[in-house]
């Protein structure tokens, strides 16, 4: 293990948090200022991300950049912060959608925008803070109290119906975690520490391990979020606030995802080998059945919200695979690897994708103050350059090849072809399904004849907007034609987890 | 041989309220606040005098009267609260111009009460200090002579308190007859010698059961945990806010203290029959007032039956009957203390329309009136919630981390379910002053310094437990090496 004994993580994790305190003390009306401030404690921690990426060594899976501190001396809890090849593609994908939130949110129009541009600050911090910690309870403080940011940007500033909403996602969330909170003091209490990494060691029975694991499932399938526990996301989604619903969907839901291949794949691995016909139907089920919800809505947000639903299936999908595949007699080791990064790819493809998806949504809203797909038509007479964007995002969103979003799920395919060939045909109606309802609402919005007034009055893009779209699309590019620059990162990490995993069985 | 230097705290105190009394009689009306800063002063210069002694005795629990650090830093805990608690109180009093020295010497009467239940070895002594808080309790609660509701919630308690008295004095006798001492140290080695068998059927065994029975009924109605806890909602909604404040408070954490003494090191060695009780106790309390709570309008009734979930999470630590247990319980208290004086003391400092508030909808529109306070009361309410990193959720997990050690996971999956179930009415209070919009006329009628300083406090508390994590540890462990 690599010692590094300046603390460049706590750096990254509390500068926003610094700068959403500096916030609250400046006078709302001073927007430029607030603009600049907003910048500039979103770009330290880029820069700082970026980096870390620079000096990070992929070659290795160890634990880089560690701080060690006694934090609550009576449980023997510490502020443990590192990171490995996965923590890293997620910290980067934080500090790169809050870099573009805070330059994009100001193309909105709203009351108390210092408070508004700190509590997402709070959000970015705390993210950092979730990737990096990887004491448990550490870990769960940040889990938990990146709900309360959420929980006042979608009740203060959401829509007509955000009460509702916001109520919603907080206490499915809280319960959620809650369990995770006693699944996590049971381990520790067997572990007599709480850091992650010695949860891994742990011989656990398998009715135990089966309790910790629904424990964990329910916390993260709620994050993340899996069928049938997703109904809060699209409430959540239609009333937040378009920044709002571009950092859910960009890296909120992310952590659901990572926190499974932290705490489920290494620590209940008997109970997943056991459980893995029940998970991987629970994932189908939302691939297939929640496109097909997709293809019905009226209200684009919901739509895009719903294909996260969709997608975030995938993820679960590739990482239940392993548990079958590590299960299975002809065990191979790649095949495992594979749908496991597959999961990996697609978390940071749909970070980007969905980010940029609900960002377009968010431009037409604020120009004809309505979401309904059938109030608009022929966006791409008045909005060229818009439309051109939208509909390359659309088409990676349905998994074009060359784009980010290929990359994930032909991963996840391959790994399910050789687990299950009706696994692998089942996932597969997803691109069918996908590029239905993408393209349809591409071709209902963009396309066709302007004959709205509204549509017709609508201004060109401004620079505030174009460039968050911009900078999305060369990275999806990026990902799409040379995924080894994300794969070489994840590499070492993803498989020492899988040969930890085979070592345990 | 009697050592006054033992007991110079309650000197102090009842030479400052003997001399304030007798002083205030002689002030004429405009100079009557003279009275309020001295007293304040006097509480200033005796929990300074305790920080500075309260390691110079070591604790023993042979004496009638301990003193050490464990009763003393009880006691500066106590001390001051009460001196927020009266800053508060006297704000309030003066706005809405029912001033009276005598409120504050009454409590002052409750203060010393309380001081001699921290400290009491010997059960007699216990029973003269739960009788001294009740009484001035009793009082202070029907100082508002004009309201109907206030007299009633006075008879209520009074005559409630006077039953639950009395199931305390019979407890006494049955231990008086079967020990043949009031003593807490001699009964508990009466009981620890004795062996008392469960199974075995004999005189001595159903006598204690019966006696600890009668005692726990009545120290769970004074600490107000369910199914006993029918008089609290009216007894907090009756009174002014400012006495709700007193009463939701202090008296818990001393009702806390004889809980220990009397558990945990008196009838420790009955610790299979009052752990049960203590679960049964503790379940029903977390339900009733997490359920009930949902459907309240009145903040003084919702924060009532919020106390009585605490209550029921501080006995839950209790019943694990361990050193873990007992730390996060007393952890727990002194959270739940400094969140309820937080609570209530702010809601206390806002009038809307020139009126208290009552219903919880008046304090729509907060956040647009007083930024600040609508961020501090939220902060409290994600304290109560139990959200990290506040100090609320450091007290949830000890307790939790406390049941799971004890191997009690039911319990500990219960007790964060219903913490869920609780947090409906927590986030309805940051709803109604965050995302309602309103044209109420909110104002705070003192500075909010206090509050501010205080909050941050409760923040800093939070990220930083291991203060009030080491001190809970280095307290109960003093109580045990006794």
């Amino acid at each position: 293990m690599s010692t590094n004994y300046f603390p460049l993580l706590s750096l990254l994790i509390w500068t926003p948090i610094l700068g959403g305190f500096l916030l609250l003390f400046i006078n709302e009306k001073k927007i430029s200022l607030i603009k600049t401030i907003g910048i500039i404690f979103t770009s330290i921690p880029l820069l700082l991300s970026l980096f870390i990426i620079y000096i990070f060594d992929s070659s290795s899976y160890s634990l880089q950049f560690i701080e060690n501190r006694k934090w609550i001396e009576n449980l023997n809890i510490n502020y443990f912060l590192a990171i490995d090849g996965i923590s890293i593609l997620f910290i980067l994908l934080t500090t790169i959608i809050s870099s573009i939130i805070i330059f994009f949110s100001f193309s909105e129009e709203r009351s108390q925008n210092n408070k508004f541009i700190s509590l997402f600050l709070f959000i970015e911090g705390l993210l950092l803070g979730v990737f990096c910690a990887l004491d448990s309870i550490l870990f769960y403080i940040f889990f938990e109290s990146m709900l309360i940011p959420l929980f006042l940007i979608i009740g203060i500033w959401g829509g007509p119906n955000r009460v509702y909403a916001t109520i919603k996602f907080f206490i499915y969330t809280l319960f959620g975690s809650v369990l995770m909170l006693v699944a996590i003091l049971y381990l520790a209490f067997k572990a007599n520490s709480f850091l992650i990494f010695d949860f891994y060691n742990l011989n656990i029975d398998l009715n135990t391990q089966i309790f910790l694991f629904l424990a964990f499932l329910i916390a993260f399938g709620i994050k993340i979020p899996m069928w049938p526990v997703h109904t809060w996301l699209p409430d959540a989604h239609v009333e937040a606030p378009s920044s709002g619903s571009v950092i859910l969907a960009a890296v909120l839901l992310k952590v659901g995802g990572y926190a499974m291949i932290r705490f489920l794949l290494p620590i209940t691995t008997d109970a997943g080998i056991y459980l893995h016909d029940f998970l991987i139907p629970l994932s189908l089920i939302a691939i297939i059945y929640i496109s097909l919800v997709a293809i019905a809505q009226q209200d684009m947000k919901k739509l895009i919200a719903y294909s996260s639903v969709a997608h975030m299936g995938f993820v679960t999908l590739g990482i239940f695979l392993v548990f079958n595949l590590v299960g299975n007699n002809q065990f191979n080791h790649d095949i495992a690897d594979i749908g496991l990064q597959g999961a990996i790819v697609q978390m940071i493809s749909h970070g980007l994708i969905s980010a940029a998806l609900f960002i377009c949504i968010g431009i037409i809203y604020s120009r004809t103050k309505t979401r309904m797909i059938d109030d608009q038509s022929g966006i791409g007479q008045v909005m060229p350059v818009f439309s051109a964007l939208m509909i390359f995002f659309l088409l990676a969103n349905s998994g074009l090849p060359g784009t980010s979003g290929f990359v994930g799920e032909f991963m996840v395919l391959i790994a399910s072809v050789q687990s299950n060939i009706f696994y692998a045909i089942l996932a597969s109606l997803t691109l069918v399904l996908a590029a239905s309802y993408s393209l349809w609402l591409g071709k209902r919005v963009l396309f066709g004849v302007a004959t709205n007034k509204i549509v017709l009055s609508m201004k060109a893009l401004r620079n505030d907007e174009l460039w968050p779209l911009l900078t999305l699309l060369i990275l999806v590019l990026i990902i799409g034609i040379k995924p080894e620059l994300v794969l070489n990162i994840i590499n070492e990490s993803t498989n020492h987890i899988i040969y930890s995993i085979t070592d345990k069985t | 041989m009697i050592n006054y230097l033992y007991i110079i705290p309650e000197i102090i105190i009842v030479i400052a309220l003997c001399g304030i009394l007798v002083l205030d009689l002689f002030l004429p009306n405009y100079k009557n606040k003279i009275s309020y800063y001295l007293i304040q002063l006097s509480l200033l210069i005796c929990s300074v005098y305790l920080l500075y002694n309260y390691n110079h005795f070591s604790y023993q629990s042979s004496n009638t009267y301990s003193t050490g650090a464990f009763p003393s830093i009880f006691k500066i805990f106590i001390l001051f609260s009460l001196i927020i608690i009266f800053h508060y109180t006297y704000n309030f009093l003066t706005y809405f111009r029912l001033y009276k020295s005598e409120y504050f010497l009454i409590s002052l009467f409750g203060l010393l009460g309380m001081m001699i239940m921290v400290s009491a070895e010997h059960l007699l002594l216990l029973y003269l200090g739960i009788e001294l808080l009740s009484l001035s309790l009793y009082s202070i609660i029907a100082f508002n002579k004009k309201s109907l509701f206030s007299s009633e919630a006075a008879v209520k308690y009074y005559i409630l308190g006077a039953i639950s008295s009395g199931f305390l004095l019979f407890g006494i006798s049955l231990i008086y007859g079967l020990t043949g001492s009031l003593y807490f140290h001699e009964i508990h080695n009466f009981i620890s010698s004795s062996q008392i068998d469960i199974n075995e059927n004999n005189i001595n065994t159903i006598g204690f059961i019966f006696a600890l029975t009668f005692i726990l009924i009545s120290l769970a109605f004074k600490f107000g945990a369910a199914p006993f806890h029918m008089w609290i909602p009216d007894v907090y909604h009756g009174s002014l806010i400012s006495t709700t404040l007193l009463l939701s408070t202090l008296p818990k954490i001393a009702i806390f203290i004889i809980i220990l003494k009397i558990l945990a090191y008196t009838f420790v060695g009955l610790s299979i029959f009052w752990s049960d009780m203590l679960i049964i106790l503790s379940v029903i309390s977390i339900m009733i007032g997490n359920i009930i709570a949902i459907s309240q309008q009145n903040i003084k009734r919702m924060l009532a039956y919020s106390t009585i979930a605490n209550i029921g999470f501080i006995l839950l630590g209790v019943s694990v009957g361990l050193f873990d247990g007992y730390k996060a319980s007393m952890f727990y208290t002194i959270t739940y203390v400094i969140t309820t004086i937080a609570a209530f003391g702010l809601v206390s400092q806002l009038v809307c329309k020139e009126n208290t508030i009552e219903d919880i909808n008046e304090l729509k529109g907060l956040n647009s009136q007083d930024p600040l306070l609508a961020f501090l009361l939220m902060a409290i309410m994600l304290s109560y919630i139990g959200i990290p990193p506040l100090l609320g959720f450091h007290a949830k997990l000890f307790i939790i981390q406390a049941l799971i050690e004890a191997n009690n996971i039911k319990l500990g999956i219960f007790a964060v379910i219903m913490t869920v179930i609780g947090s409906y009415y927590y986030l309805r209070i940051i709803k109604i002053i965050y995302f309602d919009k309103s044209e109420n006329n909110l104002k705070s009628i003192s500075s909010n310094i206090v509050t501010s300083i205080y909050v941050i406090a409760l923040i800093i508390l939070g990220l930083f437990p291991n203060i009030l994590g080491q001190l809970s540890s280095h307290t109960i462990a003093n109580f045990f090496n006794a």
